[in-house]
């Protein structure tokens, strides 16, 4: 349960003259510190303006980090503000926060003021005195704070101490005259641990206590005790409690001792009631008798108890209760815990918030669909179990042992390894351990962790055989017809053509020398080209007549075969034979060329050979200052040695 | 009875246990903390065993199971497989399923009887569902998640579904488990009910932030220990108003 009230977080607040320290010693750290005159003086004036600025900037920031830290009472809960109204007094409070931040606005003119200052500052010497004054005059201002940085420092850790209420939650509070019990019903009902005495005025602020009821958790205050006189006479102690009655929603339990042990009259307690009665307006309340174990209602005189009973009405109700005997106090508490419940309860059903949760409160039940029965199905040994373990809690048995008890008693976590194996259900106890290869002749165990795994392969291949003899799976190609086969053998025609067309283009592609068309014509034979007109299915039989008429010179002998045409054609020789050419003679057409552009280059070079460079491109600096050349005795007054 | 329990310092223990009415999984820490709640509550009655999938730690996640059986995804090991097999009793079924959606824990929600699967989910994945765990199956949605088993814990004897299922859906869901239903949270206001509760039809562990009235509902709705549903309503009625809004 977290509150949104936390004011332990609140930073503490320096005396003024830490403050001073910090923020000096901050300015000193993070800015420079080294100046001299003979700087320019734009160089100089930044220097201190920078300081000057800092330090304003970290004035600002600090002080800024207190006003927002502390609560503005005007947000705060109505609770939280009239408390800290009756403990801090609210105008003190917000006359420290306002002069914190008018110091802060003060601060922030005296460092624009004298940053302009500085802009005409003309020596190192005027600018410094700019700057000693500015930081002098913030830290007058900041010396001028420090009632209210002490005054708020206290706050905050009184602050910080405060009880974290809940003003929202369900909450019983706890008054009555002082010593009447009201602390010891909290150490009943709660497990905080309040101071109980036997005088007045031992429980001085509020408590807080917590606990269960009904599967909610409550928060319980203990209030100090009030005195029954006007509003304007009571102290701070009385006033915590009124404040806590008046702004928290919650069920009171105002405590009446009859026995008068706390040195009140019955008469005195019963006109506090009555005269705070008006905060209890909305609230459940109960009018708590306490201490029954001295005195009962019954022992009273009747005028009292006239008096007590007159005092409850509809809404106020009696209850009675011992904490020193331990009766009626649970009691008392589950009747208040239910009548806030109630009222609450009887709050949120008239918001509409509450029809986001009707799904959580309402139990489906299922209407029947069939006749089938689904029990529950609850292990006879769980009842078992549940009986032998009661009588197990009755003779203060021991519980059995746990893995992890064996855990702790071998090592604790990190050594202690588990036995996965313990607890198989095997046929036999002594095969748990037993070793088992994963892989066995290859193949793997876990393909045959089914005992008739190979029967049921052999009866599935035996479904595949017959499956085969009846002629199952060769029927499909029957159905194959004429058409069908002759368009299958035209695609199967396509696809190898094109698969040596890719392979044609492939070879083609390669990166190296190919005849040229003209070549590739000489080479060709005449029965080439007939042979490829039949392949287009062309008559070749025209064609080829034409071709050998254009085509052939007449020659001497008839006979002549085309390989013998080849070799001699005089293109291809000079080709087959490869010659080496001097590559600085290329591109020049004689001698006499060569030998100018010979000179040229020498020429173009010099300066690059002079400069020990490797060509126009060579920048490289060796070492600027070789050390053998620089350092060294100087005795006769030179390390020059060349 | 339902008792709180953290897996390493996290609260989602349905990821890292399954638990149905014959056996309870857990998986495997870096101590014996969270089995020896589970051991300590089942011990004697059902076998509960240490185990992985896949090598991870996230079974509850990747695992479906009820009384009769149990499905692993295809990831599980063959060790892994063995280990099962030899732990669990011969009664309960245990088989891999080849299924895209391998987070079985994540898109199966069942109980001995019935079982609400992911819409999306294989045909013949449904059929050995049915076969193997023995229950009708029904393709559904919890308050429009499609993961049918994170959003809700179901046993014989109630379920409780995410927070914002309609009135309506909670009427057909309960109609088609043929157990009570509630909406409700687990570790102080989780909707992922699956992964903050594992229950079966006498024990309920829930994750350590679970609060006391959460608890208490899970309680009431489950019939465990002789507690009802009709408390809920009746009794609880007050805190649960008080609590939620």
């Amino acid at each position: 349960m977290t509150s949104i009230y936390n004011f332990k977080r609140i930073a503490p607040v320096p005396e003024s003259t830490d403050f001073l320290d910090i923020v000096l010693s901050k300015t000193q750290r993070k800015t420079p510190t080294v100046i001299h005159p003979g700087y320019k003086i734009t160089r100089i004036r930044q220097f201190y303006m920078r300081k000057v600025k800092f330090t304003q900037e970290t004035f600002d920031e600090k002080l800024r980090q207190i006003l927002e830290e502390f609560p503005v009472l005007d947000n705060v809960h109505p609770f939280y503000a009239d408390l800290m109204n009756v403990l801090y007094d609210k105008d003190h409070y917000k006359l420290a926060l306002g002069q914190i931040n008018t110091a802060k606005h003060l601060i922030d003119a005296v460092g624009k003021d004298y940053l302009r200052l500085l802009k005409f500052g003309d020596s190192l010497y005027r600018c410094k005195q700019l700057k000693r004054a500015a930081l002098g005059r913030m830290a007058t201002i900041m010396k001028r704070q420090k009632d209210s940085l002490s005054y708020l420092e206290q706050v905050r850790q009184h602050l910080a101490r405060l009880p974290s209420i809940d003003p929202n939650t369900r909450t019983l509070i706890v008054c009555g005259y002082p010593n009447v019990g009201k602390s010891s019903f909290m150490n009943k009902v709660t497990r905080a641990d309040v101071d109980v005495q036997p005088y007045a005025f031992t429980t001085k602020s509020l408590f807080v206590g917590h606990m269960d009821y009904k599967y909610l958790r409550w928060q319980v205050i203990d209030t100090p005790g009030i005195l029954d006189h006007p509003l304007e006479e009571r102290n701070t102690i009385e006033m915590q409690s009124i404040t806590a009655l008046a702004h928290l929603r919650a069920a009171v339990l105002f405590f009446v001792d009859l026995s008068e042990q706390c040195g009140y009259s019955i008469q005195d307690q019963m006109s506090l009631f009555a005269s705070i009665k008006p905060l209890f307006a909305n609230k459940p309340t109960l009018l708590v008798i306490s201490k029954t174990d001295v005195c009962t209602l019954d022992a009273v005189r009747p005028e009292e108890r006239q008096l007590v009973e007159s005092a409850c009405d509809s809404n106020v109700e009696m209850s009675q209760l011992s904490s020193y005997l331990d009766t009626g106090v649970i009691e008392t508490r589950n009747l208040a815990c239910d009548k806030l419940l109630l009222q609450r309860v009887e709050m949120k059903l008239k918001g509409n918030k509450v029809n986001s949760v009707l799904n959580k409160l309402n139990v489906a039940q299922p209407g029947r669909r069939d006749t089938v029965e689904r029990p529950a199905c609850i292990p006879t040994a769980v009842l078992e179990r549940r009986s032998r373990q009661d009588a197990a809690m009755a003779d203060g048995d021991d519980r059995p042992m746990l893995e992890r008890d064996l855990e702790a008693t071998n090592g604790g976590a990190g050594v202690y390894n588990i036995d996965l194996k313990k607890r198989y259900l095997l046929a036999s106890d002594e095969w748990r351990h037993d070793v088992i290869p994963e892989i066995m002749n290859g193949k793997n165990v876990a393909d045959f962790i089914d005992p008739d795994i190979e029967e049921k392969l052999a009866e599935l291949e035996r479904e595949e055989e017959r499956l085969a003899a009846e002629g199952l799976y060769d029927s499909a190609e029957e159905s194959e017809d004429e058409e069908e086969r002759r368009i299958r053998d035209v695609a199967h025609r396509i696809r190898q053509r094109k698969q040596v067309i890719a392979n044609e283009s492939r070879v083609k592609d390669v990166n190296r020398a190919t005849l040229t068309n003209k070549q590739k014509a000489a080479a060709s034979a005449p029965e080439d080209f007939v042979n490829h007109l039949q392949q287009l299915g062309l008559d070749p039989e025209a064609a080829a007549s034409t071709a050998q008429r254009i085509g052939r010179k007449r020659g001497r002998s008839e006979s002549r075969d085309p390989a013998v045409l080849l070799a001699r054609s005089s293109s291809l020789a000079a080709r087959a034979v490869s010659t080496q050419r001097d590559r600085s003679t290329m591109g020049l057409k004689n001698a006499r060329q060569k030998t100018v552009s010979d000179k040229k280059k020498l020429v173009s070079q010099r300066q690059m050979n002079l400069m020990a460079r490797a060509g126009e491109s060579d920048r490289k600096i060796g070492m600027k200052m070789p050390k053998h050349l620089v350092t060294g005795k100087r005795s006769i007054g030179t390390n020059d040695r060349r | 009875m339902a008792v709180r329990a953290q897996f390493e310092n996290n609260n989602e223990i349905g990821v890292f246990s399954k638990l149905t009415n014959s056996y309870c999984l857990v998986a495997i820490g870096g101590s014996e903390n969270f089995y020896s709640v589970f051991e300590g509550e089942l011990g004697d009655v059902v076998p509960v065993v240490h185990t992985s999938i896949a090598g991870t730690r996230i079974i509850g996640r990747l695992t479906a199971g009820n009384r009769r059986g149990l499905l692993v995804p295809n990831s599980t090991t063959d060790q892994e497989l063995q280990h099962l097999r030899n732990s669990l009793p011969d009664s309960v079924a245990i088989q891999r399923i080849e299924e895209r959606l391998s987070a079985l824990g994540n898109v199966i929600a069942c109980n001995d009887y019935v079982a609400l699967v992911h819409p999306d989910l294989d045909r013949e994945t449904e059929e050995i569902i049915a076969d193997v765990l023995g229950v009708e199956v029904f393709r559904q949605t919890i308050a429009d998640n499609v993961l049918v088993g994170s959003y809700c814990a179901i046993s014989n004897q109630g379920g409780l579904v995410h927070p914002r299922t309609s009135l309506q859906d909670q009427d057909e869901l309960s109609s088609l488990l043929q157990v009570p239903l509630v909406a409700g949270t687990v570790n102080r206001g989780s909707d992922v009910i699956g992964g903050g509760l594992v229950v079966n039809d006498w024990t309920a562990f829930a994750g350590l932030d679970t609060t006391s009235t959460e608890l208490s509902v899970v309680e009431s709705i489950f019939k465990l220990q002789d507690s009802q549903p009709s408390a809920i309503v009746n009794d609880m009625r007050d805190s649960l108003i008080d609590n939620y809004s």
